[in-house]
């Protein structure tokens, strides 16, 4: 079996959907003729026709405006961000319809928005960001980030058969970067289920995304100084794998949370405080975070590396939470 | 052309939609009404002769001044005196208040605060009855504040590129909220912006319900033959302010009251005497049938009970299978 990588992963899952589903169809900028920025979507218009690979204006309220209808009407779309910065532009359309619908009259938005986040590619301040926690913040809809060749098809083909709008963070730092053997049968990753990605008795560190990368690179560095890392991989971030997260810190007494979205209002916040709430005794040290400061994402290589966690950042703050 | 049934009909609508207003104001001077009370006086004809254009299986979203438009559509006066109302057996159960009010098991999209963004939406109603070959028309309603936002844009310029099966309904009373319109557009003729994406713009009486009906069928059966989105500007009066007890900022002095000879019901109610469609005993029929359906959707709105705070928190997601 051949290795297949993150992106390709994503043009699987969207494939063997869309032939599986005929109510399965895309929506989104330059993703028919020209096959889309990242070229995730190649071969979709020729396979499955105009009809169900929709070239849209440049008009991310419009096109997910469009998406929501056709959606009321028994469709399934996946709309694209050519990147994720640009979401920004359909903000009053996730949040304000496609979020509140089924609360307010019943009639449920199966919708899913992708389109690549994350930085470490210079892209600048409108091509790398991490706009997750916008969306955390809107009951109505879900979000997931994958770090995985695996969990990037299994969790877009559980997005797709989704009843709710579900926003998927695909990280474009990983869509060539990695690759894995994926099974050959039909399989999804559940929404609101984290992976154990490495099991270590001293400090739990949670993390998502791209960031899961560095995090096992510093889980290596700190086993040479006998500081020994679970790592939790959330996967989905909206909801949170509550039981997981608890369950780990039950074992393991001191917390890191890494991410590379920025620190106020990002998602370790959150989980901080729920460990606060429901695992208080259980701690033995200070919730610490390791994460982006405050600052919008920058352009140049040394501006944006000091931005981004490094592995170096990890492994100081362990050492610090595992002399506490 | 119209038959006697019909035209009575519409008078019903019209007049329906008048008093089940009035009875709103009424509640909301009496400090039922749970939040903002959005009243149409004024724009009648617009809502219910466009929404009468429809057939069976077509689509509606109504924006903030078209209760005609849900009366017509089947909506049961009961149902909107409870939406407005908040109560338990609303039709949004007290969870979403103006005119947003959706049922897509009868073909209705419910808006949503930031008006126009229905317009991209119906677009995608729009797409997918493309798409499935299915002889549907979706319409919707923006007002002339609304359309100055970029959903409006967005929206109708997907539905010009791909031809969709959309009518979009410029309700211009002359007002953006409080501001007059001609402080917000450079431009008089608004229905003259259709060009720009390709489609035919349309200017209608929004006073004159057989108009508007007229102008609106056009329309529909165009979208319906697969030739594409109309924009039709209904020109009409707002005779409240935006919302019950604003005042209507610069109106200038003589601005037309309801009942007067400008009104639309007025106007219609004037015609039909005149050309002895309606006898004055049956237009008394129609009359008391309005008060008597008015009356008893009262009754039962006020009486309905706030809905309970143990339902705050279910229904933000689909409930998994138990």
């Amino acid at each position: 079996v051949a290795e297949v990588t993150y992106l390709e992963a994503i043009r699987q899952a969207m494939w063997e959907e869309m032939e599986r589903d005929p109510r399965v169809f895309l929506l989104g900028e330059d993703i028919g003729l020209y096959g889309g920025a990242f070229k995730v979507t190649k071969g979709f218009l020729e396979k499955f026709g105009p009809e169900r690979v929709v070239d849209t204006p440049i008009s991310e309220e419009g096109f997910t405006g469009v998406a929501v209808g056709a959606a009321y009407m028994g469709l399934r779309p996946i709309v694209e961000f050519q990147f994720i910065d640009f979401i920004a532009n359909a903000f009053n359309m996730i949040t304000n319809f496609a979020a509140k619908s089924r609360y307010r009259w019943g009639a449920g938005v199966p919708l899913v928005l992708r389109g690549p986040a994350g930085a470490g590619v210079r892209g600048g301040p409108f091509h790398s960001q991490s706009p997750e926690m916008h969306f955390v913040h809107t009951p109505g809809l879900k979000v997931v980030a994958p770090a995985t060749a695996y969990d990037a098809k299994g969790l877009l083909k559980a997005a797709i058969r989704d009843e709710d709008p579900v926003l998927y963070l695909e990280h474009k730092f990983l869509y060539r970067r990695i690759k894995e053997e994926l099974p050959g049968e039909d399989f999804v990753v559940p929404i609101g289920k984290a992976a154990l990605r490495r099991k270590g008795k001293d400090i739990v560190l949670i993390t998502y995304g791209a960031m899961l990368y560095v995090a096992l690179e510093a889980a290596r560095a700190l086993e040479s100084e006998g500081i020994e890392l679970t790592i939790i991989d959330l996967r989905s971030l909206l909801p949170l794998d509550k039981e997981m997260i608890l369950e780990s810190v039950r074992r393991v007494n001191k917390v890191m949370i890494l991410h590379e979205d920025t620190r106020t209002g990002g998602l370790a916040g959150e989980i901080a405080a729920i460990l606060a709430e429901e695992a208080f005794d259980d701690l033995d040290g200070p919730i610490v975070r390791v994460t982006a400061p405050d600052t919008p994402v920058p352009y140049a290589a040394t501006l944006e590396d000091a931005f981004l966690p490094q592995p170096a950042d990890v492994v100081e703050a362990a050492r610090r939470l595992a002399a506490y | 052309m119209l038959g006697k049934p019909q035209l009575h009909e519409l008078y019903y609508y019209l007049k329906l939609t008048r008093r089940v207003e009035e009875e709103l104001a009424r509640l909301g001077r009496e400090g039922r009404v749970a939040g903002g009370l959005y009243l149409g006086i004024g724009q009648e004809a617009v809502g219910v002769g466009t929404a009468y254009a429809l057939a069976a299986g077509d689509l509606l979203a109504p924006a903030l001044r078209n209760i005609g438009a849900l009366l017509v559509r089947g909506v049961r006066p009961f149902e909107i005196v409870a939406h407005v109302l908040g109560t338990k057996s609303g039709p949004t159960r007290g969870r979403s208040g103006a005119l947003e009010i959706g049922d897509l098991a009868r073909g209705l999209v419910a808006p949503i605060g930031p008006l126009a963004a229905q317009v991209a939406v119906m677009a995608g109603v729009a797409l997918a009855a493309k798409l499935a070959s299915r002889p549907q028309v979706a319409l919707t309603y923006v007002g002339d504040g609304a359309i100055a936002t970029g959903d409006f844009h967005e929206g109708l310029n997907f539905a010009a590129v791909h031809r969709l099966p959309l009518v979009v309904i410029l309700e211009n009373n002359h007002y953006a909220f409080g501001t007059p319109t001609s402080s917000i557009w450079g431009t008089e003729d608004l229905y003259q912006r259709a060009p720009g994406y390709g489609l035919p713009g349309m200017p209608v009486d929004g006073g004159d319900v057989l108009q508007v009906l007229q102008v609106c069928g056009v329309a529909v059966e165009r979208a319906r033959a697969g030739k594409g989105p109309t924009l039709i500007e209904a020109n009409c009066l707002r005779l409240a302010g935006h919302a019950a007890g604003h005042e209507l900022a610069g109106a200038p002095a003589g601005e037309p009251e309801p009942g007067g000879e400008r009104d639309p019901i007025q106007r219609f109610t004037t015609f039909l005497l005149e050309n002895k469609i309606i006898q004055i005993d049956e237009r008394l029929a129609v009359d008391q049938r309005v008060e008597q359906l008015v009356e008893d959707a009262v009754r039962l709105a006020v009486t309905d009970g706030p809905p309970p705070p143990e339902s705050l928190e279910a229904g933000v997601y689909q409930q998994a299978e138990a």
